[in-house]
């Protein structure tokens, strides 16, 4: 591996990667249009843009994955010619996907090292493998075991593992796509102290995220895509985060101005003394009591894994609390199915979209319709394709689930559209109680803001919204009441207000309220 | 800086790893046109096996693709070939839509076969031994898969391997009980006595083995498709078997619908058997079946799963083990050949542009 010196001076230093007038078309789209794009060691170069503004593309031409129709890269100043992704690690280029390519089932120091294991002869040399990630993991301050097994692991975890095997790879310009995507703020924060460690060290580091907030934490540069052009190219401090959405989206951003408070009427859910134990006998929620009115929004806030799945999950029927109650609409729906807590009147939009929301291969159509096969809209004693189409033809255009065509696989939407479709299914037949996890996380910013909005237009329809979120700008924007959720607690109440960014930030943090 | 430690239970783990808990027919790629293709690629490739062996490749070539219409028996043969295909291939098609392949058609195909055999022995002549016949050699198809469901539904035990294995059972325990009660003591072979002419179901062709097994065998392809494509029940199936835990999260049932589909699976494998027996042996042999129960494995994936193109393969399918049986009757070249067109099949069909998803 190498370690370069780090460099004080990286803003004058020639560029260690450069790309000039990279061009990339589909079909007749074209994706990247005449991009210039460059990158010094010590350097961490956000890229930013919405969904399909070509900042994958272009990393994928960087990276071997695709090969552009024009331009050329530099590196050190001389072309290279990258065809595929083991070119680009040859030539030090290293990438760490949103989605892990790892083998759950075998350690950490054989997925480092998958392809290219230490050996003597036809013999594997698992100590020299394991030592060999440990002094990789220290130099670089990842926090790992050589030996656990990958499937054991959380997420942040698994992330640190593939950056190292990416780092393995004597690696010069590092390029993370969504990094924070999958990870607690807390293991985000952590991320960042890495990251910068990285670029002290000498590396040139791409950084492609959704999040202002944290580019600005940790970016020198930023480069902003529009629909395949490079529309900014600017030190991070010379642009603010007003500027850069009005960059990234091509307009002022339609801020979801002050949302005036709700009004809240009946109670519609009430929680009393839940307490939650995960697979292990362990309690992670105790006792919590919440109630949640119609015409009210109410925002758990809370840090990630301080069991805020948990209890969504036992609120919506998918996990059995061993103590306490749930009353929906005045019916006591406490450990039944999801079914049933249904048929009482419950809404779901869930924390995993791919896996619990939708069915990525069935079709859009499918995956709106099965949401109404207990209503005549899809037919009669026979499912009658007339009906459906004209249902789900209406609802996506009401949501605004932009598809090819309801024929088309739910898999292939971009994430929100994914989620407004999740939302056609969910909200438009008006539940009385609407819950909803992390509804706009790894969504851009107009889809964010369509999210929050229909948020708020259920509320202000008389719907009782339950918001669990680990944003506290989320929470804080639209909900009227807030309650922060620490190790399985609820550590802080906001009613009749809405607290400042900076108040429960500090509760979140498990200081007193 | 806080307790904001992982989540106790990483999801990543329990959703990744286990490749045979993949839905069994998201495996499948959507293109009818690949259906197609992968039929012609194969069958290209058992002309250029002929080409290669066969002393006289015109001949062999002719006997293998044009056979099944040479005579009124060929054809009828193929159609009662046809008939049991259908059955066992809905059979794989309905447990893969639940997402469980039963890879058992074979062994609950046999049991149902010899099932049918000794109640029509049994219950007495016409058409009431023939319906009791037929009924309960669904059930015992039915009966036969319910174990390795139950395992599956109950403890998450690997159904592939447990009704592949259940195969094997079934082999010996048929054996078994034909050597021990059932077996004709007039006959050399390990078989029941010869059913009576009423038991028989009524011939289409004459001469030939055709039977009105097909009709039978269509509307319940039709019922099938009714079932599929427009209930509400056919869609909650579907949801359950491509993902479980989206399915959880509708509220439908998934572990219910499994059930429900491998024992629905097993007893048209158990029909099949049945209509084999009393519509084209007119006894129960050991070995009457031609590997129906894995040939229809193939006939369900070359049909993409739907009851209409499973109809269509069922036919293109026999028409070819006919015109192979002709062709091994008539040549040098031997009835394997079509066991190296099946394996070609599914590896085609089951392949996907760009390798591991």
């Amino acid at each position: 591996m190498t370690i370069e010196q780090p460099t004080p001076t990286a803003e004058t230093r020639a560029p260690l990667l450069r790309m000039q007038g990279i061009v990339k078309r589909f079909g007749k789209m074209t994706a990247v249009d005449q991009v210039d794009f460059d990158v010094r060691a010590g350097e961490i170069h956000a890229l930013l843009g919405e969904n399909g503004a070509g900042k994958s593309t272009l990393m994928n031409c960087l990276f071997g994955l695709t090969r552009p129709d024009e331009g050329q890269i530099l590196i050190d100043g001389r072309p290279a010619d990258i065809a595929s992704p083991r070119e680009a690690q040859e030539l030090g280029i290293g990438m760490v996907h949103q989605h892990f390519k790892l083998v759950p089932s075998m350690t950490v120091a054989e997925n480092v090292f998958l392809g290219s294991e230490p050996h003597a002869g036809p013999f594997l040399r698992h100590r020299t493998a394991n030592e060999d990630v440990a002094r990789l993991a220290q130099t670089y301050g990842l926090e790992l075991d050589p030996t656990d097994r990958v499937g054991s692991l959380s997420v942040g975890a698994q992330q640190r593992v593939e950056i190292l095997r990416a780092l393995a790879k004597k690696v010069r310009v590092l390029i993370l796509d969504e990094p924070t995507a999958v990870l607690t703020p807390a293991e985000a924060e952590r991320f960042f102290a890495v990251m910068k460690g990285f670029a002290a060290q000498g590396l040139a580091i791409v950084l492609i995220s959704h999040h202002l907030d944290e580019v600005r934490k940790v970016a020198d540069r930023v480069t902003v895509l529009r629909r395949g052009r490079k529309v900014a190219d600017a030190p991070m401090g010379a642009l603010t985060n007003r500027d850069l959405a009005t960059l990234i989206i091509g307009e002022e951003r339609p801020v979801l101005s002050e949302v005036p408070m709700g009004a809240p009427g009946q109670l519609r859910l009430e929680v009393t003394g839940l307490t939650l134990r995960n697979g292990k006998g362990l309690e992670i929620v105790h006792g919590v009591d919440f109630s949640v009115s119609a015409g009210q929004i109410v925002g758990i806030l809370g840090i990630a894994g301080n069991g805020q799945t948990e209890l969504v999950e036992a609120l919506t029927g998918l996990r059995r609390p061993s103590s306490g109650a749930v009353i929906v609409n005045g019916v006591d729906v406490t450990g039944r199915d999801p079914g049933t807590v249904r048929r009482a009147g419950l809404g779901h939009i869930p924390e995993d979209r791919i896996g619990r929301g939708m069915a990525g291969y069935w079709t859009v159509r499918d995956n709106i319709a099965v949401g109404y096969l207990d209503t005549d809209k899809v037919g009669g004693r026979l499912l009658a394709h007339g009906r459906i189409s004209a249902l789900v033809r209406g609802l996506m255009q009401q949501f605004d689930v932009r598809a090819n065509s309801p024929e088309q696989l739910a898999r292939r939407l971009s994430g929100g559209n994914a989620q407004k479709m999740v939302l056609a299914r969910e909200l438009s037949r008006h539940p009385s109680v609407v819950i909803c996890a992390e509804p706009t996380r790894g969504l851009d910013i107009a889809a964010t803001d369509f999210v929050r909005k229909e948020l708020v237009a259920q509320r202000d329809a008389g719907a009782a919204v339950l918001l669990v979120s680990s944003e506290i700008e989320e929470v804080t924007r639209i909900a009227d009441c807030v309650l922060v959720i620490s190790s399985g607690r609820i550590v802080a109440r906001y009613e009749g207000r809405r607290p400042t960014e900076a108040e429960v930030g500090r509760s979140m943090l498990g200081e007193a309220a | 800086m806080t307790p904001a430690t992982a989540p106790a239970e990483p999801t990543a783990g329990r959703k990744s790893g286990d490749i045979f808990r993949t839905p069994g027919w998201r495996l499948l790629p959507m293109g009818l046109v690949q259906s197609i293709a992968a039929v012609l690629i194969g069958i290209g490739l058992c002309l250029v096996i002929i080409f290669l062996i066969a002393a006289d490749p015109l001949t062999a070539f002719r006997a293998f693709v044009l056979g099944t219409f040479s005579t009124t028996y060929a054809f009828g043969s193929m159609l009662a070939v046809a008939t049991v295909l259908v059955l066992t291939a809905l059979a794989a098609a309905v447990g893969f839509r639940a997402g469980a392949f039963n890879i058992g058609t074979e062994g609950q195909l046999v049991l149902g076969g010899l099932a049918a055999a000794v109640t029509a022995q049994t219950v007495g002549l016409g058409g009431i031994g023939q319906a009791a016949a037929l009924v309960m050699a669904a059930l015992v198809g039915a009966l036969w898969v319910a174990i390795p469901a139950w395992l599956r539904v109950r403890y998450r035990t690997n159904e592939i391997l447990t009704t592949l294995m259940f195969n094997y059972i079934a082999a010996d325990l048929a054996l078994f009980l034909v050597n021990t009660w059932f077996r004709d003591p007039t006959s050399g072979a390990v078989e029941t006595p010869p059913l009576d002419a009423t038991l028989w179901l009524p011939r289409l062709l004459r001469t030939s083995a055709a039977n009105i097994g097909i009709v039978l065998v269509v509307l319940i392809a039709a019922g099938l498709w009714v079932l599929f494509e427009r209930t509400r029940a056919g869609k909650r199936m579907e949801a359950a078997g491509l993902q479980p835990a989206f399915a959880e999260f509708l509220g439908i049932n998934s572990s219910r619908y499994l059930l429900l589909s491998l024992l629905g699976s097993g007893a048209l494998a158990g029909l099949g058997g049945g209509i084999a027996v009393l519509g084209i042996t007119h006894a129960y042999e050991s070995g009457f079946s031609p590997q129906y129960g894995f040939l229809g494995i193939t006939v369900a994936l070359i049909g993409r799963l739907k009851p209409l193109g499973i109809l269509l393969a069922a036919l293109l399918y026999s028409s070819l083990i006919t015109g192979a049986t002709v062709m091994q009757s008539a040549t040098d070249v031997p009835f394997s050949l079509v066991f190296i067109l099946q394996g070609v099949l599914i590896l085609l069909i089951t392949s996907r542009r760009g390798g591991a998803a």
